[in-house]
């Protein structure tokens, strides 16, 4: 095999041995994992597509793989077989400043991007704590998050056209480089899609103007409730904030350690809120023109809000609701060098757990942002019953939790604790009419989850979707959909603690 | 009873009894619940089921069309003419002698006089629940868009895009009738998409019921989600063809976050349109890229009626046998003028979207001819 | 000294890291990022793999410890290369590699060597060594000595008066080398007050230490530790140097392991980072090192910068071994902000890692080559006509790149440049 694909590519880019088996067998899910026979780098779509023909020509499984920053396995080779990287697909192709748009490989960093327009005054809005490091491929697999999604919306959004190997080998364009164009929405599966319905290997991607003004505010509360009821007050009030982000004791023992964040010793949590305003050229440029009949000629129409005008009475609604929900402490970000440092912290958050223990998992359930007080009770109760740490550090704008385990994974005892409260987690966010991922997918980690979320005829559906691209079971196999053939059998090969 | 819910009940009513009276069908099906939905899909042969006020924009050779209007084969007809006017209509001619060649084999198994069942569900309507602190809404398929609206706006919420009264119930979205499940098949471009987004962007979950009667749901409450396949999102946009929605999940804005206009909130402010009478025109709905937008609205000059810069979208008023200049990459959506209301001319998305309807109703028994798909 | 198990533990593969690590920037590839590495290291140290399936991928690392500053959970990755790469050594000995660093640590021999070297043809290091080093084709140039300036000397009434005395690490490489940077630091410390007491003291076992050799990197620490007593400052004006010598308390032997307490417990690891730190000679003597940017900057050297002129647009680059390991960035850059008329462009990527890294490019010489054009193409952007740094390994190989270029652009040392300042521009 591996001198089949050498010959595709060439030598120095198909990977092999002890090595690369064991680097490249799990993402940053770790609980799972399952070795590749080999791991090809490839340098252009065409290069993918014979891959993944060679591939279907012999009936070898293939998983593309980004940054392997992935937090539910969606990286994982989960049939072994061939690893495709996308980690040499990393460049910008073409920027189009004027359509506010950008083309670039899969494997491109998604802050990269970012850094390529920033001289243009654009960036891309979707903004996954992983961004400088995971890739835009990974990003439109699994339609990653992110803090400023709350305002911005996640990476579905943001996604114009893709090329992609299909799972037969055929080089696909699917989406339009003016949105919203008729037919069925394919892209909109594909963003998502978790690498099961082909290989993503360029993408246009939408360019979002930089914020005119922002205002970062750090609140500290005493207690997660006052803070939890604080965030859906925000949200209920009708004020979208760019991001509303909170962090709880647990992570903040960990980020205080890393990165040195000043707040008072008797806050159990804190909320990191921005607000922030477009340029103005930006602003009513969409608005229907007036109706020429009805408009009268002689209305003095009231002066525009500036952008610094539109954020402070923005921030002082949301200062005033944190005030009446007991907020100890309201510390703004006085320059844009301390606003990056608390951003760097909440970003960088999740990697500095490794400070509390070896491993960690965080799950990603959703629910309505009303429920979050009774929720974070419930997550808090779990951890204890189960006797594992657990910190919270999560887009509470969106509803979104990450509860974050943290444990030996070198004991299958904690491994088990983790995954059964795991579960309960997951069963609690449903029942309240929320969801088991809100942003970091499905891949092998909740596969089996799913069932408690769909009947067997809403998966039929979820199914019939993937069919429209991919009959086989080569590409990215086991992933999103549970029971599916010649998997279930793998299931106890790839968890535990016998890698 | 309040007055809105009053005036939905005698709309309904007035509408059902036009609705026969004009087509000269049966009584449709009267549809009060999801089950009900189900049952008529199952056992029926063929289905139409985008509602009676939206047949301005639907292509001709979808089965509504196909089987009321005799007008239609001329249409086909009339088509050969445009044998070399390059790929665009070479991929249309190919896609209608599909149509026909369907037709025929239809006639063949199921007799030539069979019409189509008509899905009007018009009665499984109303808010399910809305969670005024979650911003979310569950709404049944049925509910007409502007008595949602209605319901929104008592809780300082609404769906963010720009009203019309009742006069331009032609223009844009389908005036007073047009239902949610209708709006979300149809898909128009509005005025605020680029700060507001649209359907696809609204939509937290779907209940559909698909070609074989099964119910099934994608999606949740929540406003994140990536659990599975997005399947619901292929369903926006789709007229019907692939299932027919019964009750979405939706998210909603709330009016104080809406983009504001000269210091006001944009909703109150119905897009108005010189002529009046738009229900009798064809109208030409074209979305450019931003760097060919002004060359666009020079090009539509007097036709122009409306137009959004942020999105690049032109609203203009074409007769049926002409057209406005096209640009690299832009898409247009019309009305009024049959088999060029809608056309669909990248082979790839073609090529895909027939595959999809063969996996979503391989008996062909949703909107055949819709979209070109069959 | 930590155990691998403990060190390794710390990453649970966010993977933040691997933007930052050159050769995984540059390859792409897992097996040669930081995050891929530990996990091999872990492996082995978990006998999951063999320990000799680690070795190419621990040798393309450049220890450059970029990953330490991009890493959230604060891996120890520096350690974990250092015990690791020990652990080959010892299992599997690489003579041509020993013999290398025997060499460049004796400035006797490295002298002699010089010597043999000017006698063969070519201006690359001899084919042969680099072949049995890397087994690939030689990169490197020949060193060349560096001559002293001919600065006048330091007028005394002019200074401050002597506020004490410092050691100065004289060292192996840079004695030989570079011997006009110590020159232009030793009048530097004088600027500030302070005199140089000389020692006979040598080498700082850094090269060992960061190619594993542990124990002979012990035994130079501890000699190098006792030929400097008295609590004096330790000014190092070597990046590599200093940061080996700041960690020498690392080298000491740790007797607690937290590997068997609970995970919970681990979560008191954070304060507990002192465990290291506590007792003897190593530790106390790593607390006297400086960079000699940290102690001019200490010390009072900006108001003395303020007072000179120097019309010049020059370059920083991040010396791996100051901006990742000991922290030290700001400090130069205040130093070199200081002197009036000087003009500094930021450097893209001004703290990736050039390709030198000891003797990286010695026994890696592709990849090397590789980070040096990289580096290069950066610094040309910039428009420069200086570049400034503080490790003698980039000074060399920028300086070569320089060469090849055929450019004007002079590569000098963060001391010479300041010394510059008051004594002007050399050449």
């Amino acid at each position: 095999m591996v001198e089949e694909l050498g010959k595709l590519l060439s030598p120095e880019r198909v990977l092999s041995g002890e090595a690369v088996a064991r680097a490249y067998d799990c993402d940053a899910y770790t609980v799972d994992r399952s070795k590749p026979t080999c791991v090809v780098l490839p340098l252009d779509t065409a290069e993918v597509a014979a891959v993944v023909r060679w591939c279907v020509a012999h009936s070898v499984p293939f998983t593309p793989r980004g940054a392997g920053t992935g937090l539910s396995g969606g990286a994982m080779p989960a049939l072994g077989g061939v690893v495709i990287s996308t980690k040499k697909l990393n460049k910008v192709l073409q920027i189009d400043i004027e359509n506010r748009m950008l083309k670039a490989q899969a494997g491109i960093a998604n802050k990269r991007i970012s850094d390529a327009v920033a001289e243009f005054g654009l960036h891309f809005a979707p903004d996954p704590s992983s961004q400088t490091v995971s890739t835009l491929g990974g990003n439109i697999a699994e339609n990653s998050g992110g803090p400023h999604t709350l305002k911005y919306g996640v990476t579905t959004q943001h996604i114009l056209s893709v090329t992609m190997v299909d799972p037969l080998g055929e080089v696909l364009e699917i989406g339009s480089l003016v949105p919203g164009a008729p037919g069925y929405d394919l892209l909109g599966l594909i963003v998502g899609g978790e690498g099961t319905l082909g290989v993503v290997t360029e993408a246009w991607v939408k360019l979002t103007p930089v914020p005119a003004a922002v205002r970062t505010a750090l609140a500290s509360f005493r207690t997660i409730r006052d803070a939890t009821e604080c965030v859906a007050a925000i949200i209920a009030s009708g004020v979208i904030p760019a991001a509303l982000e909170m962090m709880d004791k647990g992570v903040l023992r960990a980020v205080t350690a890393a990165f040195k964040l000043d707040y008072p010793a008797e806050a159990d949590a804190l909320l990191l809120i921005e607000v922030d305003a477009k340029p103005v050229s930006e602003r009513n440029a969409a608005i229907p023109r007036p109706p020429d009949t009805d408009s009268d000629p002689n209305a003095v129409s009231p002066k525009r809000p500036t952008p610094n005008e539109t954020v402070e009475k923005e921030l002082s609604h949301v200062i005033a609701i944190c005030n009446a929900h007991h907020a100890i402490s309201i510390d703004m970000a006085q320059n844009e060098a301390e606003r990056q440092k608390l951003w760097v912290a909440r970003k960088k958050a999740i990697g500095a757990m490794g400070r509390l223990a070896p491993s960690i998992v965080t799950h990603d359930g959703v629910i309505p942002r009303s429920r979050l007080p009774e929720m974070l009770d419930f997550v808090y109760a779990v951890a204890e019953k189960h006797k594992i740490g657990v910190a919270n550090i999560f887009h509470a704008g969106d509803g979104n939790l990450h509860p974050c385990f943290y444990f030996d994974d070198r004991d299958p005892k904690q491994v088990e604790a983790v995954i059964e409260a795991g579960e309960e987690i997951i069963k609690r966010c449903i029942s309240l009419g929320g969801s088991v991922s809100g942003e970091h997918g499905i891949g092998v980690e909740k596969s089996d989850l799913l069932t408690l979320m769909f009947t067997p005829d809403d998966l039929r559906m979820q199914a019939m979707c993937k069919q429209i691209f991919n009959d086989g079971m080569l590409c990215n196999p086991c992933k999103v959909l549970p029971n599916q053939k010649g998997c279930v059998e793998h299931k106890k090969r790839w968890r535990g603690v016998g890698w | 009873m309040d007055a809105e819910a009053r005036y939905d009940e005698v709309l309904t009513e007035a509408l059902e009894r036009r609705y026969i009276a004009e087509r000269a069908v049966t009584r449709p099906q009267l549809l009060t619940s999801i089950e009900d939905v189900s049952n008529v899909v199952k056992n029926a042969t063929l289905i139409s089921s985008l509602t009676y006020s939206l047949s301005h924009w639907r292509l001709p050779s979808s089965v509504y069309w196909a089987r009321m209007v005799d007008a239609q084969r001329c249409r086909i007809e009339d088509m050969q003419a445009w044998e070399d006017e390059g790929e665009r209509q070479l991929y249309l001619r190919e896609h209608v002698s599909r149509l026909i060649e369907w037709e025929h084999a239809y006639e063949q198994s199921h007799g030539p006089k069979q019409p189509p069942t008509q899905l009007y569900f018009s009665r499984l309507k109303g808010v399910v629940e809305h969670y005024a602190a979650d911003q979310v809404v569950v709404v049944q398929g049925g509910t007409r868009v502007r008595s949602l609206q209605g319901e929104l706006i008592k809780a300082n919420q609404c769906l963010p895009m720009p009203l019309e009264d009742d006069n331009q119930a032609w223009f844009g979205r389908g005036g007073p009738t047009l239902t949610v499940a209708d709006a979300i098949g149809l898909n128009l471009p509005h005025a605020l998409e680029a700060q507001c987004g649209t359907w696809r962007d609204w939509i937290l979950g779907m209940t559909v019921v698909l070609a074989d009667g099964t119910i099934a749901k994608s999606g949740s409450r929540a406003v994140k989600n990536v659990a599975g396949f997005d399947a619901h999102k292929l369903f926006v946009g789709a007229r019907s063809t692939l299932g027919i929605i019964v009750q979405v999940t939706l998210k909603t804005f709330p009016l104080a976050s809406l983009p504001m206009h000269e210091g006001v909130s944009v909703l109150p402010i119905p897009m108005k349109f010189k002529d009046r009478s738009m229900r009798r025109k064809c109208l030409w709905i074209q979305r450019t890229r931003r760097s060919d937008f002004s060359a666009a609205l020079v090009a539509a000059r007097s036709a122009l009626l409306e137009s959004d810069v942020a999105s690049s979208t032109l609203w203009a008023e074409i007769p049926k046998d002409k057209e406005l200049p096209r640009f690299a990459g832009d898409h247009v959506i019309r009305s009024g003028c049959g088999e060029m209301n809608l056309q669909i001319t990248d082979p790839t998305l073609a090529r895909l979207m027939q595959r999809a309807k063969a996996i979503f109703d391989p008996t062909n028994k949703l909107n055949p001819g819709e979209l070109g798909v069959v | 000294m930590k155990s691998l198990d403990e060190l390794t533990s710390h990453c649970i593969r966010c993977g933040f890291c691997l933007e930052s690590c050159p050769t995984f920037v540059e390859t792409g590839e897992e097996t040669e990022s930081p995050r891929g590495r530990i996990y091999l290291v872990r492996s082995a140290d978990e006998g999951k793999i063999a320990w000799e399936e680690t070795r190419p991928h621990l040798d393309q690392c450049l220890g450059c410890r970029a990953c330490e500053t991009a890493c959230p959970s604060g891996v120890e990755y520096g350690q974990i290369l250092e015990i690791a790469r020990d652990r080959l050594e010892r299992e599997h000995p690489q003579r041509a590699k020993a013999a290398l660093l025997d060499g460049l640590s004796h400035p006797g021999k490295l002298k002699l060597q010089l010597f043999l070297g000017k006698m063969l043809p070519g201006t690359k290091i001899p084919g042969l060594l680099s072949r049995m080093l890397s087994g690939e084709a030689p990169e490197a140039d020949k060193p060349n000595p560096q001559p002293m300036y001919s600065w006048a000397e330091l007028d005394e009434s002019a200074l401050p008066p002597v506020k004490g005395e410092v050691y100065l690490l004289e060292g192996c490489v840079m004695r030989v080398l570079f011997p006009g940077v110590h020159q232009a630091t030793r009048r530097l410390l004088r600027r500030v007050g302070y005199t140089v007491r000389e020692t006979e003291a040598g080498c700082c076992g850094s090269l060992h230490l960061h190619v594993g050799y542990l124990d002979k990197a012990r035994s130079y620490a501890e000699k190098l530790a006792a030929a400097m007593p008295d609590d004096l400052p330790v000014i190092v004006d070597s990046a590599g140097c200093g940061s080996t010598m700041k960690e020498y308390g690392s080298l000491e032997p740790l007797a607690l392991s937290l590997r068997s307490l609970e995970p919970l417990a681990l979560s008191l690891k954070g304060e507990n980072s002192g465990l290291k730190a506590q007792g003897s000679g190593l530790s106390a003597f790593s607390k006297r090192v400086f960079d000699i940017t940290e102690f001019l900057l200490a010390n009072g050297l900006v108001e003395e910068l303020a007072k000179t002129n120097l019309t010049t647009k020059i370059t920083y680059h991040d010396a791996c071994h100051l901006a990742h390991s000991q922290g030290v960035r700001s400090q130069p850059r205040q130093l070199l902000e200081a002197i009036p008329g000087l003009q500094i462009v930021e450097l893209q990527e001004a703290d990736t890692c050039c390709g030198s890294a000891g003797i990286y490019n010695l026994i890696q010489p592709k990849m090397a080559r590789r980070l040096l054009e990289r580096k290069w193409r950066n610094i040309e952007a910039t428009g420069a006509d200086l570049v400034v740094l503080g490790n003698p390994g980039c000074h060399a190989w920028i300086a070569q790149a320089a060469r090849e270029h055929k450019s004007a652009v002079r590569v000098v040392h963060t001391a010479e440049l300041l010394e510059s300042a008051f004594s002007g521009l050399p050449g």
